[in-house]
């Protein structure tokens, strides 16, 4: 499916002109303030305002057929998780992957009503996104305003100067809760041993996403093959990975092990039969 | 299991005095994909595994961007040279996608060796027992993309909203990481047939200084341009180089650009 999506070059150049660095001294400024009073309205006038940084034709995004809350904009339950990936499953990787699709999607989901764009500025810890804008309009603190427009931008796509392509990945809950119920859905069609639902919730943890990310887009590519990532989320949700340095530990003595085997030709079984000998152990399920 | 525990055939080893693998990459004729000619010269290990069947060209196919990886075995043939055709569907991949050709055991049982002087080996490993897993990798080479990554650093494309005779230039990280230079269809049209190579080269080290100050703009305080491997490659040519780079407080975009010459460029009409 070919769907419109903002075009990347003039997405890239506005979130540099709404995030402008330190030394220019024009965090807090006009632009700024004038991009949060539009997102606080919830009026289309917000995405007319995206729109106009510049659209690549195509069908327009599809939308879900229930408003999503607040919460479960920032924070995808997996209820909402299952409507997601229900509603996007025509969406190719190729445009999943990039923050110009999900920004799109976004812009599509409020003027359908279906979401606020000031729920954009929520904080992860209850604070209302309306409530935030109105505290950082109302003050003088440059950075706050700055911080509520980056959140914004990162919960619509992703700020791409930022985090570069893992941006839609990481810093946009509908395209993490997208890619999470992805790569969940393919260890259930290799195994089947968990329900999607409880592999999904294996990698929920920030720690365990974050480094499965990383990983797989910048510092051990190996980790996003068909045979290996499959296993991975397997075993994590068998248990391996608790902490921070346990994920690590799995996913850098898996990149070691690469460098020698090429795994992915054995499987996903053997690579999940290796991981769990070497960091299951005992715990392993029959 | 250690690297250093069987000897490996490639460019930069010297496990093996007797042999080389080489690979050549090219288009698939037929739809999207790359065609691999692996070939596996001399008396060695790797070719005699090839022959018996206990080895089996790859090709690795990577698309980090789009969390993509795959290995395309070419199954055991007994040939030392073989060519395999890789395909992978367009919107599974985010550019740029990269391929790495290899040889590997067959994915069935571990094989016990003793190296002697028929395996073409270094002598350390002589009279060495080694142990193959299933999917050792015997061979490697370096991973390909399909234009070189200093072509892909500029794109040329046209606009007609600029002005006669105008360019902007502009970064975009997309596919990776590259320069867009949009220009005038006039100019944009000279560029590909230019009547003076020389007005190019220059119009091109413009181009080139602007970039370069927009790196350093973006990067400079960071290490953010480390994620683009063609940025990590332009960085290690200007250290061979002996220029500066964009980490530098000196740094001067202009001097730089115009010690790079002659630059390669890429063009996309449709971009």
């Amino acid at each position: 499916m070919r769907v419109e999506t903002i075009d990347r070059p003039s997405l890239e150049r506005a979130q540099k002109d709404l995030l402008p660095k330190i030394s220019s001294g024009a965090r807090g400024g006009q632009k700024q303030r004038e991009f949060l009073r539009l997102a606080a309205e919830d009026e289309t006038e917000f995405c007319d305002f995206v729109k106009a940084w510049g659209l690549r034709q195509g069908k327009p995004p599809p939308v879900t057929g229930n408003p999503l809350s607040e919460r479960e904009l920032v924070d995808p339950p997996w209820s909402t998780e299952r409507e997601i990936a229900v509603t996007w499953a025509g969406i190719p990787v190729s445009l999943a992957a990039r923050p110009e699709t999900w920004t799109r999607i976004h812009i599509e989901m409020i003027e359908q009503g279906l979401i606020k764009s000031s729920y954009l500025a929520a904080s992860g810890n209850g604070e209302s996104g309306r409530g935030r804008i109105a505290q950082a309009l109302n003050g003088d603190d440059a950075q706050l305003v700055d911080e509520c427009v980056r959140t914004i931008l990162r919960r619509l796509g992703g700020v791409i100067e930022a985090r570069a392509n893992r941006t839609s990945f990481l810093d946009c809950p509908l395209g993490r809760a997208w890619w999470r119920n992805r790569y969940a859905t393919e260890a259930y069609n290799c195994f089947g041993r968990h329900s999607v639902e409880d592999l999904s919730a294996a990698l929920r943890p920030r720690f365990r996403w974050e480094a499965l990310v990383e990983a797989m887009v910048s510092k051990l590519t190996v980790i996003g093959d068909s045979a290996v990532r499959p296993a991975v989320v397997q075993c994590l949700a068998d248990g391996a990975g608790n902490t921070s340095r346990e994920v690590k530990d799995v996913l850098g003595w898996l990149g070691r092990r690469t460098t020698v085997q090429a795994l992915g030709a054995l499987g996903p079984d053997y690579v999940r039969r290796l991981v769990a000998e070497q960091f299951l152990g005992s715990r392993e399920p029959s | 299991m250690q690297n250093g525990n069987y000897p490996l055939l490639a460019q930069d080893r010297m496990d093996y005095v007797s042999g080389t693998y080489d690979a050549v990459i090219s288009r698939a004729q037929n739809g999207s994909g790359m065609a691999i000619r692996h070939a596996v010269e001399g008396r060695n290990l790797v070719a005699s595994l090839l022959e018996c069947g206990k080895a089996e060209f790859a090709t690795e196919v990577s698309s980090p961007y789009a969390t993509y990886r795959q290995i395309c075995r070419a199954g055991p043939r007994r040939e030392t040279v073989l060519m395999q055709e890789v395909s992978w569907e367009a919107e599974e991949v985010v550019p740029p996608v990269y391929v790495r050709p290899l040889v590997i055991a067959v994915p069935d049982g571990t094989l016990s060796i003793r190296l002697n002087d028929q395996h073409g080996v270094h002598d350390l490993w002589k009279d060495v027992e080694i142990s193959v897993a299933p999917g050792t990798i015997l061979a490697q080479d370096q991973f390909w993309r399909t234009t070189s990554t200093m072509e892909s650093l500029i794109r040329l494309v046209a606009n007609d909203m600029l002005p006669v005779g105008a360019y902007r230039v502009e970064t975009n990280t997309g596919e990776g990481f590259h320069f867009i230079v949009q220009m005038h269809p006039d100019l944009f049209a000279w560029m590909i047939n230019p009547d003076i190579d020389r007005h190019r080269d220059s119009i091109l080290t413009g181009c080139l200084a602007r970039a370069l100050e927009l790196l350093r703009a973006d990067f400079g305080g960071g290490d953010g341009w480390r994620e683009f491997p063609v940025l990590r490659a332009l960085h290690g040519q200007l250290l061979k180089n002996g220029l500066g780079t964009w980490e530098d407080e000196a740094f001067r975009p202009d001097e730089v650009a115009s010690r790079l010459r002659p630059l390669k460029f890429a063009v996309h009409p449709d971009d």
